[in-house]
């Protein structure tokens, strides 16, 4: 208590000297305390568990925060007791990084502080030890929804020998923002993500779980991007990922993200960084990686971690036929004979490549199931395999021709000219929210898949009519192009609504849920699809069934075909026809060609023509990705 | 309003497509069933718990004290290494080479991560008797074998 007083007027003197500096509207502060202005809120920080404030209204108050954390800092205010009954660290050792900048600013003498012992601190310290820092962006994931945009984290590189990086690469640790989820219920799931009743918190673990998970579990490629930052900030983002342990946030699938508060971290660590200002809403992970490019200098290298799927692609890329079928039969009989006059190191690429088939074929239950098949196949290849006693060469794979920060924008607008038989000529506005369609630029994104969300057409008629023409909450298509390896089928789903044009209604707008199962064929430039449909739809107009008229259940064939001609050029073509049991007209049915052409970047325009039972469309089209 | 449209889309979503095996949540541990699924926002995650019914037991407080799982030098890192990335190291001893091997050659202090490989390959049966051996004894049969083999020279397992 001797030292109280004097601490307790420097703790003033300090506070003073923030007012006089307007340190709390400081955009560092604001960003350390994750303030921000809200159109519902006002100014509240997004940080929502209460142990992230000292003073009771620090939540709304930066200003507040930030005299309360000098006073504890030097302390003026002793800690409150039930943070103490909470087993709660004191304020000096749970915001090293507010310490580190006030230090900056405000230049106060380090002896006059009221240090306590950080065993915590230190320890997380020691593991880390950082160097610098990646931000990494795992591909698309389309077989889970809350990967399908694809999910960014950061690589803490650990300080060591400069020994080649590849000998403690997987040693360095990932820091990652996820949400706890807290049910199975997918409906309740959905709804808990989109409105933020997730918490969300930063964690840190070895990287090489995160490269387990994503390049082997769910063979991800990982996209690396080296950040130029200062030594001094790779500090302040570990004392404030420190920082951040002590709270949660409400977790929002849509915005306020993995990938917004990745930026928002690095924003807090870096006041020079202009990162989630670059970035609209839905916050979509590619565009937080474009962000870091919006800094220049600040990407100062970019890796590339190839997925399982993507190193199995590499070992049989130019194999011969025979060695190729050799590959797949071990996959299934482990003691698939190899003949006799292979040599030796042609035996060591057809069994490696064997493991590798069978690691990405059973990923999903290699990791749980050790007595399943998968793990029983992959024991015998590798004990032959080990038999050998030779090693293998390391496999190169080639970088990728096109990377995530290449891509065009997540967001499209676009405008254009209709004429259609039954109606005339029309304007026409398109919208999409996200993300990429099969007919987009090429680069960037899953080139056999679709996912697009929320994406619409406007027509605007003779007379200033305006009419929807199309809504779709999501239209996605994921195709796994066959090969003697990969037998798996390609889906596709849609739901929205769209206008009929056949004998069921002239013109109608219906509600729609299709889905799909097929396959798909990649033969280089040209891509070919065909799938089996169910569909339902229904409109008040519509005539539909005898017992539920409105509503009418369509099933049948599906099919459509792509060819890429150079990066520029894109041709498709595709329809369906669907059989519709009990009601008017049997069949309904849908035909269309397209043309696109990249005029640069982020433009594009495009002609196509359609004919459905009842209409004759052709239109004319600009279409920008932003 | 943007939020309303998008949770119907993803109930839309999470109810109609793909079939998600249920895998059978891992064992407590370090190996990768308990450590990836317990922060994995999605359906993988909802479908591991079905079998488990718990989430965030294996939770990774930043603050609040530290997890065993972490790659500290030493013999206890390394084997929490050895059983989080058993799939990749079984498959890289086999071959004799491989990142997940160099990696553990830096863990352990070894000076030769090639001789590393060379030794565990021709140890594989030894170490990797069936599929269904428990991972600590895999992670022990291999820090056994790295101190037994002096010419590796492996200086910080103790």
């Amino acid at each position: 208590m001797a030292r109280a007083a004097p601490d307790a007027a420097y703790a003033e003197a300090m506070v003073a000297r923030a007012h006089q500096l307007g340190l709390a509207q400081d955009p560092h502060w604001l960003r350390l305390g994750h303030w921000r202005r809200r159109p519902l809120t006002g100014l509240r920080s997004e940080a929502a568990g209460r142990d992230f404030f000292l003073d009771p209204q620090g939540r709304t108050n930066p200003s507040a925060e930030l005299d309360a954390t000098l006073r504890a800092f030097f302390g003026a205010t002793p800690q409150p007791a039930d943070e103490v009954a909470r087993g709660l660290m004191p304020a000096f050792c749970r915001f090293p990084a507010r310490l580190v900048v006030l230090q900056k600013e405000l230049r106060f003498d380090p002896a006059r502080l009221d240090p306590k012992p950080c065993p915590r601190w230190d320890e997380f310290w020691e593991r880390v030890q950082p160097e610098s820092v990646s931000l990494i962006f795992s591909a698309y994931y389309l077989n889970n929804p809350a990967s399908m945009f694809g999910h960014t984290f950061l690589r803490i590189r650990k300080r060591g020998p400069a020994v080649d990086r590849e000998k403690r690469e997987l040693l360095d640790g990932a820091i990652d923002y996820s949400a706890d989820a807290d049910t199975r219920n997918p409906v309740l799931y959905a709804f808990k993500g989109l409105f933020g009743f997730f918490p969300g918190t930063f964690r840190l673990r070895p990287f090489f779980y995160k490269v387990r998970e994503y390049n082997d579990y769910e063979s991800r490629d990982l996209f690396e991007y080296d950040l130029a930052l200062t030594d001094a900030e790779v500090v302040i983002l570990i004392a404030h990922v420190f920082e951040l342990g002590s709270t949660y946030f409400d977790y929002y699938y849509v915005d306020e993200n993995c990938s917004y508060h990745i930026l928002a971290a690095l924003e807090a660590a870096a006041p020079r960084l202009r990162l989630l200002e670059n970035v609209g809403t839905p916050v979509v992970p590619i565009d937080t990686v474009k962000a870091l490019y919006g800094n220049p200098g600040l990407v100062r290298e970019v890796r590339y971690r190839p997925s399982a799927s993507t190193q199995f692609n590499a070992r049989v890329a130019g194999m011969p036929r025979d060695q190729r079928t050799l590959v797949e039969s071990l996959a299934h009989d482990p003691e698939t004979p190899l003949p006799s006059g292979l040599a030796e190191q042609d035996r060591i690429r057809v069994l490696d490549a064997g493991a590798d088939l069978v690691d990405v074929r059973y990923a999903k239950e290699l990791p749980f199931q050790p007595d399943g098949e998968g793990s029983r196949i992959k024991q015998r290849v590798l004990e032959r395999r080990a038999a050998l006693q030779r090693p293998s060469e390391p496999l190169r794979v080639d970088p990728p021709a096109h990377w995530p920060h290449d891509a065009h924008g997540s967001g499209r607008v676009s405008a254009g000219a209709l004429w259609s038989d039954a109606e005339g000529g029309a304007a026409t506005l398109g919208y999409r929210l996200a993300l990429h369609g099969l007919d987009d630029p090429l680069g960037g994104y899953p080139d056999l898949a679709q996912i697009e969300f929320f994406a619409g057409e406007l027509r605007v008629g003779r007379g200033a009519t305006v009419q929807l023409e199309r809504l779709d909450f999501i239209d996605a298509i994921s195709l796994h192009a066959m090969t003697s390896f990969d037998h798996r089928l390609s889906w596709k789903v849609r739901a929205g609504a769209s206008r009929v044009r056949d004998a069921g209604c002239a013109g109608c707008l219906a509600a729609e849920l299709t889905l799909g199962m097929g396959a798909a064929l990649d033969a280089g430039p040209l891509l070919l699809f065909a799938t089996g449909d169910v569909s339902v739809q229904a409109s008040g107009a519509l005539r539909g069934f005898e017992f539920a008229r409105g509503v009418r259940a369509g099933a049948g064939p599906a099919a459509g075909l792509r060819l890429r001609l150079g990066d520029r050029l894109t041709a498709s073509a595709g329809g369906h026809a669907y059989w519709l049991p009990d009601a008017a007209g049997p069949w309904t049915w849908l035909t269309e060609v397209r043309l696109r052409f990249v005029v640069s970047g982020d433009v594009a325009i495009g002609v196509s023509a359609r004919k459905l039972p009842e209409a004759v469309e052709a239109g004319l089209e600009t279409f920008l990705f932003y | 309003m943007r939020r309303l449209l998008l949770a119907a889309v993803f109930a839309v979503l999470l109810s109609s497509t793909q079939a998600f095996a249920a895998a059978k949540y891992g064992a407590a541990g370090c190996g990768l069933g308990s450590i990836v699924f317990d922060s994995q926002p999605g359906i993988v995650q909802i479908f591991a718990a079905t079998t488990n019914g718990t989430f965030g037991t294996q939770t990774f407080g930043i603050t609040t004290g530290t997890s065993n799982c972490e790659t500290a030098p030493g013999a206890a890192g390394a084997k929490v290494f050895i059983e989080g990335n058993r799939e990749a190291l079984a498959k890289d001893i086999s071959r004799g080479q491989g990142e997940t091997l160099k990696n553990l050659a830096s863990l352990a202090g070894c000076a030769d991560a090639g001789a590393v490989g060379s030794v565990l390959q021709k140890n594989f049966k030894a170490i990797f008797p069936a599929a269904t051996t428990p991972s600590e004894n895999v992670a022990d049969s291999i820090v056994s074998t790295l101190k037994r083999e002096t010419a590796l020279a492996c200086s910080k397992l103790g």
